[in-house]
């Protein structure tokens, strides 16, 4: 059976689309738990949700895992209290929602470089891909931000002065972030390959 | 766990009241409507007479003010950045100054204005949580799934979506059962949490994440095997036990939300 959320160069990962739709659902589940997560470390306590963004990404590959973070974020809106500081509509208007719509675009890149990342041994390829996916959290969050600023509160802010608010508190956790996961992906990809 | 309780709940309130029992659909539009009549007002009359009708809905849905209250909560930081922000930063007819910080002043404008948004924010926040206090997360699947269903012409997985959004619920509590019986596993063995440095607490947590992954995704794989055991056809259109009904209630409430809306219109205008 084939899968049918197939972007461009995405592949199957698992043998049917039931089975798919149940990883989805499950990493889902993760992410929601991970936004109830908080680590006190640094300024800012983290929160494991972006690191469960990072393995849905290594788990689904780059289709169904953009999809699985995509319901993540509708479910939340729907009103399951599945963010960090709850759920439901009201959640466009508040400021970090741009981190929010970046979690499809982390989980793709994580799934397309994974790709590229198994192509050679060791992790240098793998941290590479988590940092790129990271990255991504903030180069749609943060401009995010500073529209919101600008449009919803009618404010202006320079984009140099949110990226230093909004990233560099979070800076610590996401390194610790990106250390767990390239530690974690290779044996779940084991675990998860004995599945199929 | 509380924390498993309050997210396969949600925010449910359960009560008897005509909000409780309308039907999910309307309240998934009329939220919309509402809040995009909210942002669209900008009279400050016509606003109070926006939030009287909306304080009605909260009465006619016979929860306790209090709730509302409670998940106003979350949302305090928001409304100190904007109380903050406007009242330090516009530029306007100073109230006060404070002369060594020259742009520290709050502004008449700054006030006016900073007032007027956190307003409309609380109206909104309130009027989601009417939705969210009394639907459960289930209907509100059910009645995202109804909406959506027109999409299925575009080729887009409604019945998907719906059966993931559902099986993500019902995965939660999975979760929290499965982290403790790992968590308890390993301390049975003498795992010690909590102590050592960064690199042995870095250990003591991958001796609870990987087992956890790896048992939760047997339970995954069980699901699966169930499910198409049990003759899932993915994408298949499926029947449910409780049916959504869409009555002369339904019908009327619309009709009210409608007069409203261009009644407020009218008030933006005059007022």
């Amino acid at each position: 059976m084939g899968f049918s959320y197939r972007l461009p160069g995405g592949y199957c990962f698992m043998r049917s689309r039931t089975r798919t739709l149940v990883l989805m659902s499950l990493t889902i589940a993760l992410t929601s738990a991970g936004a109830y997560i908080r680590i006190p470390i640094g300024p800012v306590p983290i929160t494991l949700q972006t690191f469960f963004v990072l393995i849905s990404g290594a788990v689904l590959g780059p289709g169904p895992g953009a999809m699985a973070m995509a319901t993540y974020i509708v479910l939340g809106l729907a009103g399951l209290p599945i963010f960090s500081s709850g759920g439901g509509p009201q959640y466009i208007f508040a400021p970090t929602f741009g981190f929010l719509l970046s979690f499809p675009v982390a989980s793709a890149i994580v799934g397309y470089g994974l790709k590229w990342a198994e192509r050679k041994e060791g992790r240098i390829r793998l941290v590479t891909v988590l940092f790129l996916g990271t990255g991504s959290i903030y180069l749609v969050g943060v401009p995010y931000l500073a529209g919101y600023l600008r449009w919803i509160q009618q404010k202006e802010v320079g984009l140099g002065s949110v990226f230093v608010m909004g990233m560099v508190p979070f800076l610590p956790g996401d390194l610790a972030k990106i250390a767990i996961a390239s530690w974690v992906i290779p044996p779940l990809r084991r675990i998860l390959e004995q599945m199929r | 766990m509380r924390l498993l309780q309050d997210i396969t709940l949600g925010n449910y309130f359960p009560a008897e009241s005509i909000v409780h029992s309308l039907d999910p659909r309307f309240k998934i539009v009329a939220l919309g409507l509402l809040m995009g009549v909210t942002f669209a007002v900008s009279n400050p009359g016509a606003i109070v007479f926006h939030t009287l009708f909306i304080l009605t809905g909260i009465r006619f849905s016979r929860i306790p003010l209090v709730y509302f209250l409670r998940s106003l909560r979350f949302f305090i930081w928001l409304f100190l950045f904007t109380a903050i922000l406007h009242l330090f930063f516009t530029q306007g007819e100073p109230i006060f100054v404070h002369s060594p910080l020259n742009y520290l002043s709050i502004t008449y404008e700054g006030l006016e204005r900073g007032g007027l948004i956190s307003w409309r924010l609380l109206v909104v926040i309130a009027l989601s949580a009417l939705l969210t206090h009394t639907t459960t997360p289930l209907e509100i699947t059910r009645g995202m799934e109804s909406i959506l269903s027109p999409l299925e012409k575009l080729r887009f997985p409604v019945q998907d979506f719906s059966l993931m959004m559902m099986m993500s619920i019902r995965f939660i509590p999975v979760l929290s059962e499965e982290t403790q019986r790992v968590w308890k596993a390993q301390r049975s063995r003498g795992a010690d949490f909590g102590r050592g440095g960064l690199k042995r607490k870095a250990h003591t947590l991958m001796s609870i994440l990987l087992p956890v992954f790896a048992s939760v995704f047997r339970r995954a794989d069980e699901l699966a095997t169930a499910l198409e055991a049990r003759g899932y056809v993915p994408g298949q259109r499926r029947t449910s036990m409780k049916q959504l009904s869409w009555t002369g209630r339904e019908t009327s409430a619309l009709v009210i939300l409608i007069l409203w809306v261009t009644i407020l219109a009218g008030l933006q205008m005059t007022l």
